[in-house]
């Protein structure tokens, strides 16, 4: 398969984070905040059955204690375990009903869905059909406003996720991923593993649990998206009514200050006896807010498609192969990461840093530039294909502070990216001298 | 792309195949057949402005042999290396720079080209792709990158524990079949494969004749028509040659295999002969298996995962479908080897209980509507459904696709319970346990 595309696509998902795809005509979109803080975004287009409903919730690694990493995601596991009137067993069979379709956790162990996870949000995705709205919406509003965390399927949920983490332990990349972010972001709550690990989730307690649901699930902490058939009054009224309720608990919002500055080049490693030696190669960028971001996002798409070009299609050094930039609020990140061989590994390296430094001193070609901003609206397109998607992207343009309806304005902007404006960027940001290198693999 | 997942995907697919007011996806399809041979099935959806137009190439592992093992999949990555008229960056870069993705995978029945472009690029998709298809060319150069990169690919997926797992459950579970080969084949196939021995292949298996198009978006049929035979109706077929007849043996006991790789948890994987698609008891069996899948309503995850210290983590099941022969597979994740024999006692227990007396009816209508708003999601991801209804429709034909939901209301609990005595009292299965080396 010609991973190359997928991973360089999958990776500027990530980039493109940010959007909504180009409201249709006949869209309709509501947005309204309640009284008790909860952002509801609603939109109506009846060009398919689908209702699709994303929760997100804020801030979730910087909501976590320490030593109570992966409480986030056990916290949505645990959303279908129970409520106080529903047990699990009725849970699924409810959902089987209507057959609806709940995704409160990214399985990792399939790499080309559309399901991501991040350090900044959870989600909640759920999906039925309009005839089962009512219905649909009942149970969504009960697992998220009424569960009780059983201890019986507290432990059971542990042992799931620790059978998880061992899974998760022998993949090169899986680790070498954690070990890039900790070693970036060090004490920073991005320098966490989302799902946990063996310690912190071994620990997590039913009051841990309820403790935070409290606060995570707070109505404040939280943003409804949903996308539906029905007019959108009619289902913002519907969701008011069920919502509008939730208790709000008060908590000053987490401060996410942006990573420390990198000062010298920082190389973490890890050995593990494997084919095949994984690279991230990273390094701190602005945060959304800066109007930077249009052209580094197509800075960035151009140098993982060169990356992709040479060192897989012409030297054949990986399979995969791809770099992406991250923007949250107040602070990004740049990643170039790799598979290889390793006696691969310098050549792989030297690689990486050879296209960084190339797109730093030389113009890209007014060519190279139109093929990137017309990939990423092909992309956009793509991957807001599904309502819940559609749900999805609002939630999270919302939540980075550039409004639900950032998709268009977001592909205007980078229409009017100049190559000067390319190069400037690559010269300000990418610093091919200090940056953190993590290696796993055969060492 | 990774077998697993597409396990995964198969049986998603399989979830998905129904509809409320009964496929109404498929009623809207229209079928034809091009002058050479390709068979074509167009569904106009048009809720979003995209197009996916897919190609399934009736090659796979399954038409190697253990020489060229391997030769499908490499195939697959050098038809993106360059045509008579267009260079490996012209077919990549021409379709991004329209807002395309193109990409393509392989299987053991089949190997799948897609593209997906905005709508008013489908023509430019669609060019190239055949194009891809039909004049590709092996540049030496290429051949040799490619070899390099497969390598890469095969030892990334050796590092990979499911990857580990799934390839010694075949070679296991469907030993002396071709079935049995890793899609990928290994270093010493893929570094020793001859450039003829790949473009043979080649040229015996990419004829129109050997191919069905699935078009699925936003699109009005008469007009893309006329592009699909543009593109892929002017070639001339010739006969493809017939593999030879294969024959899988089903387990004949309870047999258990074991292997040590350096690894946390412990994989268990069993399989189960089933009725083959063809066969009337088949959608009872798939019923069977949505229900084993029911997670906390299965009664296997509930045997399995009950008290404090439950025998697993994991549970999924699955009903493999080939042409030849379909087989129940359970894929069982436990915390410790020591929990493998309890796990497999169980299990055939509990198989053994489902056909003494009739599962309630509320199970199979959960399936059934389940199975109907699945359709309706993933027709919303155009090439996802494209990729994920590749091994139904190549295996067991459109018709059977159109007609499943259909098949799959008329399973009652009693010939559900009727099917499953025929297959699985007394069990006879091939399981592969992998374990933590001690």
């Amino acid at each position: 398969m010609k991973k190359l595309l997928t991973c360089t696509l999958v990776i500027i998902l990530f980039v493109l984070f940010l959007t909504e795809c180009g409201f249709s005509a006949s869209s309709e979109v509501i947005r309204k905040q309640l009284p008790n803080g909860l952002v509801i975004i609603v939109k109506s287009n009846p060009d398919s059955k689908v209702l699709g409903i994303n929760i997100l919730g804020k801030n979730r690694s910087a909501m976590e204690l320490d030593g109570k990493t992966g409480i986030a995601d056990f916290t949505n596991r645990m959303l279908l375990k129970g409520t106080k009137t529903r047990s699990s067993e009725k849970i699924a069979e409810d959902i089987g009903n209507i057959g609806a379709e709940i995704t409160v956790v990214d399985n990792p162990f399939i790499p080309y869905d559309d399901v991501f996870t991040t350090h900044s949000f959870t989600f909640i995705k759920f999906q039925t059909i309009d005839e089962f709205t009512d219905q649909g919406i009942e149970l969504l509003s009960d697992l998220v406003i009424n569960p009780i965390f059983p201890e019986d399927e507290i432990a059971k949920t542990q042992q799931e996720m620790m059978g998880i983490m061992g899974r998760s332990k022998g993949s090169t990349s899986e680790t070498c991923r954690e070990l890039f972010y900790s070693t970036l972001f060090k004490d920073h709550p991005y320098g966490k593993p989302i799902p946990g690990n063996g310690m912190s989730i071994g620990t997590i307690t039913r009051d841990d649990l309820v403790a935070f649901y409290q606060k995570f699930y707070s109505p404040n902490n939280i943003i409804i998206a949903v996308v539906c058939n029905d007019p959108a009054g009619d289902m913002m009224s519907k969701m008011e009514k069920v919502f509008g309720s939730m208790p709000k608990f008060d908590f000053p919002e987490p401060q996410i200050l942006p990573p420390s500055p990198l000062s010298a080049p920082v190389k973490a490693e890890k050995p593990m006896e494997k084919e095949q030696v994984y690279i991230y190669l990273g390094e701190p960028m602005p945060g959304i807010e800066s109007p930077d971001v249009f052209a580094l996002d197509l800075m960035n798409s151009i140098l993982s498609s060169r990356l992709g070009l040479n060192l897989r299609e012409q030297k054949g050094l990986a399979y995969s192969v791809g770099s992406s930039v991250n923007f949250d609020q107040g602070f990004g990140w740049f990643i170039a990461a790799m598979g290889t061989r390793p006696q691969n590994y310098q050549v792989a390296l030297d690689g990486i840093l050879e296209e960084m430094k190339k797109i730093k001193t030389e113009r890209v070609s007014e060519q190279e530039l139109e093929k990137a901003k017309n990939g990423i609206w092909g992309n956009m397109l793509m991957y807001r294909l599904a309502r819940i998607s559609q749900a999805y992207y609002m939630c999270v343009n919302e939540f980075e502070g550039v409004g639900y309806d950032y998709d268009d304005k977001y592909i205007d902007a980078l229409r009017k990216v100049t190559v000067d404006q390319v190069k400037q960027v690559a010269e300000k940001y990418l610093n091919t001298d200090n940056y953190v290198l993590a290696v796993v693999g055969k060492l | 792309m990774n077998i697993r997942l597409l396990s995964f995907i198969l049986m998603s697919l399989l979830i998905l195949s129904s509809g409320i007011q009964s496929a109404e996806l498929e009623s809207q399809a229209t079928l034809f057949n091009l002058p050479g041979g390709m068979q074509v099935i167009m569904l106009e959806k048009h809720a979003n402005p995209l197009i996916a137009c897919m190609i399934y190439v009736n090659a796979g592992s399954k038409y190697e042999t253990d020489k060229n093992n391997g030769v499908t999949h490499l195939l697959e990555h050098l038809l993106f290396d360059g045509t008579k008229t267009r260079t490996r960056v012209d077919i990549t870069e021409g379709i991004k720079a329209k807002g395309g993705y193109i990409n393509a995978f392989t299987q053991k029945e089949l190997t799948c080209y897609m593209v997906l472009m905005p709508k008013d690029y489908i023509e430019d998709g669609v060019a190239i792709q055949s194009d891809m298809l039909f004049h590709s060319v092996f540049p030496d150069s290429e051949l040799a990158k490619e070899r390099k990169v497969v390598i890469e690919e095969i030892k990334k997926d050796e590092d990979n524990i499911d990857n580990q797992v799934e390839y010694f459950f075949a070679s296991e579970a469907y030993q002396g079949t071709p079935y049995a080969r890793p899609v990928l084949g290994s270093e010493t196939t893929i570094s020793g494969m001859s450039k003829e021995e790949i473009t043979d292949y080649y040229h015996t298996y990419y004829e129109p004749n050997n191919m069905i198009a699935l078009v699925i978006g936003d699109f009005q049929t008469p007009e893309m028509k006329k592009f699909i035979e543009k593109y892929y109706g002017m070639k001339t077929s010739r006969p493809i040659s017939k593999t030879q007849a294969m024959n899988w043996t089903p387990p004949q006991g309870q047999e258990v295999k074991y292997k040590e790789v350096k690894t946390e948890n412990t994989y268990v994987n069993i399989c189960f002969n089933a009725p083959r698609y063809d066969d009337p008891d088949y959608f009872d069996f798939y019923m069977l298996t949505e229900i084993l899948n029911l997670e906390t309503n299965s009664p296997l995850y509930q045997a399995l995962s009950e008290g404090p210290d439950p025998l697993v983590t994991e549970v999924s099941a699955t009903l493999e479908t080939q042409k030849e022969f379909s087989s129940l597979n359970l894929s069982i994740t436990t915390n410790s080897p020591e929990k493998v024999d309890k796990i497999l006692e169980t299990t055939v227990k509990v198989l053994g209980d489902l056909t003494g007396k009739p599962l309630e009816q509320k199970l199979l209508k959960s399936v059934i509507v389940s199975s109907k708003t699945h359709r309706y999601y993933q027709e919303e991801r155009l090439h996802f459904y494209g990729m994920m209804v590749a091994p139904v429709v190549v295996t067991s034909g459109w018709k059977f696709w159109e007609t499943f939901i259909d098949n799959l209301e008329k399973v009652t609990p009693e010939s559900l319970q009727q099917t499953t005595k025929k297959y699985l009292l007394e069990p006879k299965y091939v399981a592969t346990v992998v374990k933590p080396t001690i």
